[in-house]
């Protein structure tokens, strides 16, 4: 069922890596160990990226997360009062509960996806991706795209308005 | 794609929604800090009413940029509720948030701002566009509802939200992706074609449980309604109401559009899952409304019970019961926006918010306490009012549908439920009612109503009485409405 | 001779005989890949500590220089090999780690900062056909590498468990963000004009064009050269280091090896903005006369100059007046240069 081929190799490799940190970031009870897991995760989705020929994603993905989230996560962890330091569990009560919920949730997702006849395309895109992405969001995609811009701008506000004393 | 083709008139009422929030910010900056903010709300209502001026316009609507932007007479209907529920909660607000908070130029700019993400989210009909205006409503009714960030409740409100929110949306996200894996296209016009194929597929299936938990959560249905009572307590009253009138009828338009008018063909995938949200968000939400002190939460919880008798028409999915489904809404929200503002003037004045506060009221404010009970007898569905009619055609939907096709006879059980339910709902309804009328006052003062408010009490109470007693034109609206669709 | 001019015609050549080499053992092409790879690495490895010790010697000379002073004369002539003997001094030192310090996080900091300052060149384009990986997102790569160096800082202040050190990863940290911003936005002009991010096509465009980008968007130039010294946090911008009032920054409890990565990633760092610089505006390998290799050494060396220039120059500036300038200043005046652009090529 495995093939080992010079594409599925590393996607394998990423594949482990990607499970052990995101395991890690929601088990870890130092937080700013979960957020460099994290960072890890995401350079794995990037990796994930590469290997499916998006390129530009990969490099946004590590600019926008890991560039930016991740160090924005590092900033108010230890800015926050003695967080850094503390050993945090990452469980409550509930946690059985939880556990058979992910573990249901995840069979059922296992088995959906797996018995479904997937339409599968061979690559047909470009060789270049960026020009296209471009001309998709100021064309088809302008209008969500000019959302976005709102959208912005409403967050940008409303953090001034929350975080300003 | 010719830009020259695209009709930007149907976009109208759009810009203008956009441009006064623009202008409200813009205003506030410049404006010195002695200068009444007030103002800024009254220039929001009138670009309110602009905006819905320009929908009176738009006639037949189209489709725009590919059926990404869908302007139908549903999608019309939805924003004309929206944008008069917009006025009415600036009318509510501007008397409340005046010296409430430092920020007041920028609530109406925000509260305008909510106002158009739920506008676009009764037009999108593309899988990102939906998602992005969803998660722009979400952003600014969390700014909205922790408004009044010097209070623990506010803040409470806006991170239970936030982070209930944020769950949402992750798994609203990944039912998405997974229709765009099937079908290969993100506009729902083309899914819609494109699905038709599937006699029962599992992934599809899964991807509908985790779109209704998406939208489930905008509508507040049993069991995604967790962030509902507290966020409801703590917002700042008017956001409160907003969010119990405005997010939810966007969380039905959009439920309608996706479900209904995308997936309509696999209705075998998803009714069941409505019936469960239906049945759980009534029997939870109308027990739980029963021990609750806070007004504020016994009308979160209400509203829960009131998502699940919607709900019963689209798990029945007839021409009549979705008809059903928009009547109801306008007749839910125009009863809730009046229990709201009168709890609106009443927590102004005396800064209290349980019910046995209201102890009273009858003698203290008359025209409040009566406002109170008849919004009340329609959220209970007690004739002649606007909710009584609503439940009567919801039911009345769900029983002919039933009778008609001996397969589905199982459907009767929704409505027979629905109503051991509101008989239920009686209950913790009349006990707001009487605290008003039967028990005596202990504060005598009488409260004062900011004229504002008044005016948007007034409009919403007669608009209660008025869908109960000549229900005749909101239902051909409802029912031309939801011809788009179905 | 003409090899020297025409690279492209080299690597290919070098490549063809290899491969040809491989098909006759009939080794599989793709070992002859992966060894490429390892020696360029080498390569670059090499380059990089050669390159930061001319760096190093050429700041004390022209510092020294500046303050009429001689600056290091011993070790060689001019002391050209003083800093080969610091730094064989520094890697026979004992490697400390303070008591307190969170052990991985404090080990692994120098190797991302490190690693992302390496991985930076591998989109460099020395000359023709010479460049690791012609990347069709060249310059979005080399931002976003660039961008990783923050964890490395906040890890290194962090897991050091020393106030000060963490204070200058903050202080470090919100700089580079800041001005990452501004850098950004500059670069857009250029990438506007060239319609793509791979930087062998905009050196090839400044070639066609005739001159090189500084020409059109002087402003550019003049903003990336800001953020570029911000984002390398060299004086005036060094408030990470302050060594009145931090110590030494977020590398205080670093020694041995793990200080000299610092030193190495910092001057590697100063290489790379001078070198995206040099590329971006001075039209990269592209002159006449000498050989392309050259023009692009000289110009980035150039840039390295200017660099040390600015330190030897100017007073440190204050932490607050760095935001305003960055964000208040330097952004706008970027966006208003892309506006500009973008209307000039609209007419």
């Amino acid at each position: 069922m495995i093939e080992l081929t010079a594409q599925t190799i590393p996607f394998y490799i990423l594949a482990v890596i990607a499970v052990i940190s995101a395991l890690a970031v929601v088990s870890l009870k130092n937080l700013v160990h979960s957020v460099l897991f994290l960072a890890l995760f995401f350079f794995c989705m990037a990796g994930f990226y590469i290997l499916l020929k998006a390129e530009f994603l990969a490099a946004v993905q590590i600019f926008v997360y890991v560039g930016g989230i991740t160090v924005l996560f590092l900033f108010l962890i230890m800015l926050t009062f003695k967080v850094a330091d503390k050993r945090l569990r990452q469980t409550n009560e509930q946690w059985l509960i939880a556990f058979v919920m992910v573990i249901l949730f995840g069979w059922l997702l296992v088995t959906g996806l797996s018995e479904t006849n997937w339409e599968i395309a061979e690559w047909s895109g470009p060789e270049k991706t960026i020009p296209v992405i471009g001309k998709l969001l100021l064309t088809t995609y302008i209008f969500p795209f000019e959302v976005v811009s709102v959208v912005l701008l409403a967050a940008l506000i409303g953090a001034i308005v929350i975080a300003r004393k | 794609m010719n830009w020259a083709f695209i009709d930007w008139t149907l976009l109208a009422p759009e810009i203008i929604v956009l441009i006064t929030a623009l202008l409200i910010f813009g205003l506030d900056l410049i404006w010195g800090d002695e200068s009444e903010r007030e103002t800024l709300g009254w220039l929001g209502i009138l670009g309110l009413i602009f905006a819905f001026y320009a929908t009176l316009a738009l006639g037949q609507g189209g489709e725009l940029f590919n059926h990404i932007y869908v302007v139908d007479s549903l999608s019309i209907f939805s924003k004309q509720i929206l944008l008069g529920i917009g006025v009415l909660i600036i009318l509510a607000s501007l008397d409340y948030i005046k010296g409430a908070t430092k920020y007041e130029g920028e609530y109406y700019g925000l509260l305008l701002l909510a106002i158009l993400a739920m506008m676009l989210i009764s037009s999108a009909a593309e899988l990102i566009t939906i998602f992005i205006c969803l998660e722009f409503a979400t952003l600014t009714c969390i700014i909205l509802s922790a408004y009044f960030k010097h209070e623990p409740k506010s803040t409470e409100a806006g991170l239970k939200y936030l982070l209930v929110g944020l769950l949402s949306a992750v798994v609203l996200l990944y039912g998405i992706s997974l229709v765009y894996g099937l079908t290969g296209t993100t506009t729902l016009y083309q899914i819609g074609g494109s699905i038709r194929k599937y006699a029962f597929q599992p992934v599809l299936f899964i991807s509908c449980i985790f779109l209704a938990a998406g939208f489930g959560f905008k509508i507040a249905a049993v069991p995604f309604h967790t962030w509902a009572p507290d966020t409801y307590e703590g917002a700042p009253t008017p956001i409160t109401a907003f969010l119990a009138t405005a997010s939810k009828v966007a969380g039905f338009v959009i439920l309608l559009r996706f479900f209904v008018g995308g997936l309509g063909d696999i209705e075998g995938h998803w009714i069941g899952i409505m019936v469960t949200l239906a049945v759980l968000s009534m029997s939870i939400g109308n027990l739980s409304a029963i021990p609750q002190t806070d007004i504020k939460r016994m009308l979160a919880y209400s509203s829960i019970a009131h998502a699940g008798y919607i709900l019963i028409g689209l798990a029945v999915l007839s021409r009549e019961s979705l008809t059903a489904v928009l009547f109801y809404l306008l007749a839910y929200a125009a009863a809730n926006l009046g229990a709201f503002l009168v709890i609106i003037a009443f927590s102004k004045w005396t800064d209290l918010h349980n019910i046995s506060d209201y102890a009273g009221l009858s003698k203290r404010s008359p025209l409040l306490a009566l406002s109170m009970l008849l919004a009340l007898m329609s959220m209970a569905g007690i004739p002649p009012l606007g909710g009584f009619i609503g439940k009567f055609y919801i039911f009345a939907g769900a029983v002919s549908e039933a009778v008609s096709d001996p397969e589905r006879l199982w459907l009767i059980g929704l409505p027979v439920w629905g109503v051991i339910f509101s008989i239920v709902s009686v209950y913790y309804y009349f006990g707001v009612i009487k605290a008003m009328y039967l028990v005596e006052p202990v504060d005598t003062q009488p409260i004062p109503i900011p004229v504002p408010l008044g005016l948007a009490l007034l409009i919403a109470i007669l608009l209660t009485l008025l869908i109960g007693i000549y229900p005749g034109p909101f239902l051909a609206l409802s029912e031309s409405a939801i011809q788009s669709i179905f | 001779m003409s090899y020297l001019y025409q690279t492209d015609e080299l690597m290919k050549l070098i490549y063809e005989t290899l491969a040809g080499f491989c098909e006759q053992y009939a080794i599989p092409l793709l070992y002859l890949d992966l060894a490429i790879m390892l020696v360029a690495v080498g390569i670059i490895a090499g380059f990089v500590s050669v390159s930061v010790m001319f760096m190093v010697w050429l700041e004390r000379k022209v510092s020294a220089h500046m303050q009429d002073r001689l600056g290091p004369m011993r070790v060689g002539p001019h002391g050209a090999l003083q800093t080969i003997a610091d730094a064989i001094k520094l890697l026979f030192k004992e490697r400390i780690t303070p008591q307190k310090a969170d052990k991985w996080v404090y080990t692994l900091a120098p190797v991302v900062i490190f690693a992302s300052a390496m991985a930076a060149y591998v989109v460099i384009p020395w000359s023709p056909g010479m460049i690791i990986a012609d990347l069709n997102i060249g310059l979005l790569y080399l931002l976003a590498i660039g961008s990783v160096a923050v964890i490395g800082l906040l890890m290194a202040g962090w897991g050091s468990n020393n106030k000060y050190s963490l204070l200058s990863a903050f202080r470090c940290g919100a700089q580079i963000i800041s001005y990452e911003v501004a850098a950004t936005l500059s670069c857009l002009g250029v990438i506007m004009l060239t319609g793509s991010l791979s930087m062998v096509d905009i050196v090839n465009a400044q070639k066609d064009m005739g001159w090189p980008f500084i020409v059109v968007q002087p402003i550019g130039f003049l903003i990336y050269l800001i953020a570029g010294t911000a984002e390398v946090n060299r004086a005036p911008f060094d408030l990470a280091e302050a060594e009145s009032e931090l110590i030494a920054g977020f590398h205080t409890e670093y020694s041995a090896m793990g200080f000299s990565m610092f030193f190495l990633a910092e001057y590697a760092n100063m290489f790379i903005v001078s070198a995206i610089a040099a590329t971006l505006f001075l039209g990269g390998w592209a002159g006449p006369v000498l050989p392309p290799v050259v023009w692009f050494l000289l110009k980035t060396f150039g840039l390295v100059f200017v660099f040390m220039w600015f330190r030897w120059t100017f007073p440190r500036i204050r932490v607050d007046q760095l935001m305003v300038f960055g964000w208040k200043f330097l952004i706008p005046l970027a966006f208003v240069n892309l506006l500009v652009t973008g209307i000039v090529m609209l007419l």
